[in-house]
């Protein structure tokens, strides 16, 4: 059973690369263009393995993204791992404490990233 | 000259008759001034002789009195008439005595006094003349100094705008400074904005030439195995006919083979016949005239003997000509199944083998194919990853484009506030306080290393940090 990975960014260019890049892998990808709409799918019963998210977006950024999802039941232990351009240390420890599973800083390698996604997600 | 007051047509006129506006001769009435003069000097002169002659000696040892210059204190004022040693009260006793000197004394003042009052009698033309003079000059100097005092106001208000112009001048001149070096800054963010995007399209490139050359190789071993299995149809193919050729003959062959026994068959019940039919002809001769029925049949029997061995000749005959025929058509001279069966056996043999190499072949192409797809998709994972930069030169871009809004807008502030008074204030932040909150919000260290470059601060030295991190 292939596993699911919800991928959260404003960027279509972010988007559709990594969505290309995991589909050949042999995941399903699902997208969403901002932390709101990510977390109406969640609410309405998504269901993903693992979730990527970008931090600077609109409507909703990504850390409050994680911190609404945790609450949600059901998320609190999903592997989430954001996906940004932010490198300093406050913003990475306001992501750790928000709840991100990991903090990826772009741009990260097709090849590394598909590392990370297996070391999380069992059976990947 | 001027008067203010009447121009000489009021006759209440505080100037009256000395008047010179509306009567210009009374600035030198009669007598004509030079007798004027002549009687104001005799009197000036006799005065000035009693004063000379008498006073001044007089004053001088009233003042060493007084001042206790000949005397080891000083005196009082009413002691210059008491004391004993006063001057005066020595004049009183040198010269003509106490009326004398009283006389003298009251002579010269009313000499004074007189002098005075010529003075003021005879020169009252001159007198007012003058203080008209005096006046007007002070008026117009009242008024030259209102001038001056407006005229230094105005320079001193000019001065003072002069003085905020400068310094709003020396203002701006900063802010320009600030904005040419602000916006050399932002022009080496958006440069090595650039520069990153350009490495990353380069590595894009490099990685899709990559998946190109790992499918072109792919191209070429497909095509090469299409090529090897063309021609192993091929052969196998002509080998395949060449067998149902041979299987065709040999079937023939088997097929005459198997009747081979039957024609054996067909001797013997023919020579089996033949000998019935013997015995029947022997015993039908023995028989008599009642076995001449039989010794027809006998003879029939006889001759269906002999028929059918003909007949099993001719079968033996045409079979052995077919087995001949097939022998040359499988190409030995030596006909025989075993040779062709090993013959075909040899052939498929061989069949089998080009198979098992064409096999192995396969087997290599397919890893290799499958080697060659694993390449593909770690570059192209690779390329996808490489792409990733166009959002960070969004990001990095969009920064750019924010600052130089924020520009914009603090040139327009600028615009509107030159005739602030406090310009500063005005357009705070400055465009050095801009750039240095623009610090706080670069996300990349590549931005802060630029930024500290530019400016000559020392970026402080952290640890680099992996881009991947977990938690």
């Amino acid at each position: 059973m292939p596993k699911t990975i919800l991928i959260v960014d404003d960027s279509l260019t972010m988007q559709l690369s990594l969505k290309a890049n995991l589909e050949m892998n042999g995941f399903v990808v699902v997208t969403a263009n901002d932390g709101l709409q990510a977390l109406n799918k969640l609410k309405s019963g998504a269901k993903p393995d693992l979730i990527i998210t970008d931090v600077n977006m609109p409507n909703m950024g990504g850390i409050a993204f994680i911190q609404n999802a945790r609450a949600l039941p059901g998320f609190r232990f999903l592997p989430i791992l954001t996906l940004t351009t932010e490198s300093q240390a406050a913003k990475r420890d306001e992501g750790k404490r928000a709840g991100a599973t990991g903090w990826l800083v772009k741009p990260v390698g097709g090849a590394d990233l598909i590392a990370v996604i297996k070391k999380l997600v069992p059976g990947a | 000259m001027d008067c203010s007051d009447c121009e000489g047509a009021n006759s209440n006129c505080k100037w009256g008759k000395y008047c010179v506006v509306g009567n210009p001769a009374n600035a030198f009435p009669r007598p004509r001034f030079g007798w004027r003069l002549l009687a104001s000097a005799v009197c000036t002169s006799l005065f000035a002789g009693v004063f000379i002659l008498v006073g001044i000696p007089l004053l001088a040892q009233l003042l060493a009195f007084l001042f206790g210059l000949d005397s080891p204190q000083p005196h009082s004022f009413r002691s210059v008439i008491t004391h004993p040693d006063s001057p005066l009260h020595a004049l009183q006793g040198t010269l003509l005595g106490n009326g004398v000197f009283v006389e003298t004394l009251l002579s010269s003042v009313l000499w004074f006094l007189c002098l005075l009052g010529g003075l003021w009698y005879f020169l009252a033309p001159e007198r007012i003349w003058l203080g008209q003079q005096f006046r007007s000059n002070a008026v117009k100097l009242c008024e030259l100094q209102d001038k001056y005092d407006s005229k230094t106001h105005q320079i001193a208000k000019i001065h003072g705008e002069t003085d905020l112009i400068k310094s709003r001048q020396g203002q701006i001149a900063i802010e320009m400074k600030s904005a040419s070096d602000y916006m050399q800054l932002l022009g080496k963010q958006m440069g090595a904005a650039l520069q990153d995007s350009e490495s990353s399209i380069l590595a894009v490139v490099s990685c899709l030439n990559n998946v190109h050359e790992v499918s072109r190789n792919q191209v070429t071993r497909i095509v090469e195995s299409m090529n090897n299995y063309i021609k192993l149809t091929e052969a196998v193919e002509a080998q395949s006919t060449h067998n149902n050729q041979v299987i065709k003959v040999m079937k023939v062959l088997a097929e005459q083979m198997e009747l081979s026994p039957l024609v054996d068959l067909i001797k013997e019940i023919a020579k089996q016949t033949n000998v019935i039919a013997i015995n029947a002809a022997i015993e039908a001769t023995r028989a008599g005239t009642a076995g001449r029925t039989f010794a027809v049949v006998a003879t029939e029997i006889q001759r269906l003997s002999r028929q059918t061995t003909q007949a099993a000749f001719n079968i033996s005959e045409t079979i052995e000509k077919a087995t001949r025929q097939a022998a040359v058509e499988l190409g030995t001279k030596e006909t025989g199944a075993r040779l062709n069966i090993e013959n075909l056996i040899t052939s498929l043999n061989a069949v089998e083998g080009r198979f098992s190499e064409n096999m192995a072949i396969l087997l290599d192409l397919t890893a290799a194919v499958k080697l060659g797809n694993e390449k593909a998709l770690k570059e192209f994972s690779a390329a996808m990853g490489h792409i990733q930069f166009q959002d960070v030169l969004r990001q990095r871009v969009q920064h750019v484009q924010s600052s130089m809004s924020d520009l914009d807008e603090h040139f327009l502030k600028l615009s509107k506030c030159l005739n602030s008074p406090n310009l500063l204030e005005a357009i705070t932040p400055t465009i050095q306080g801009r750039m240095e909150d623009d610090w706080a919000g670069y996300f990349s260290d590549t931005q802060r290393h630029v930024h500290a470059q530019f400016t000559g601060n020392k970026v402080q030295d952290t640890p680099a940090r992996p881009n991947i991190e977990l938690f």
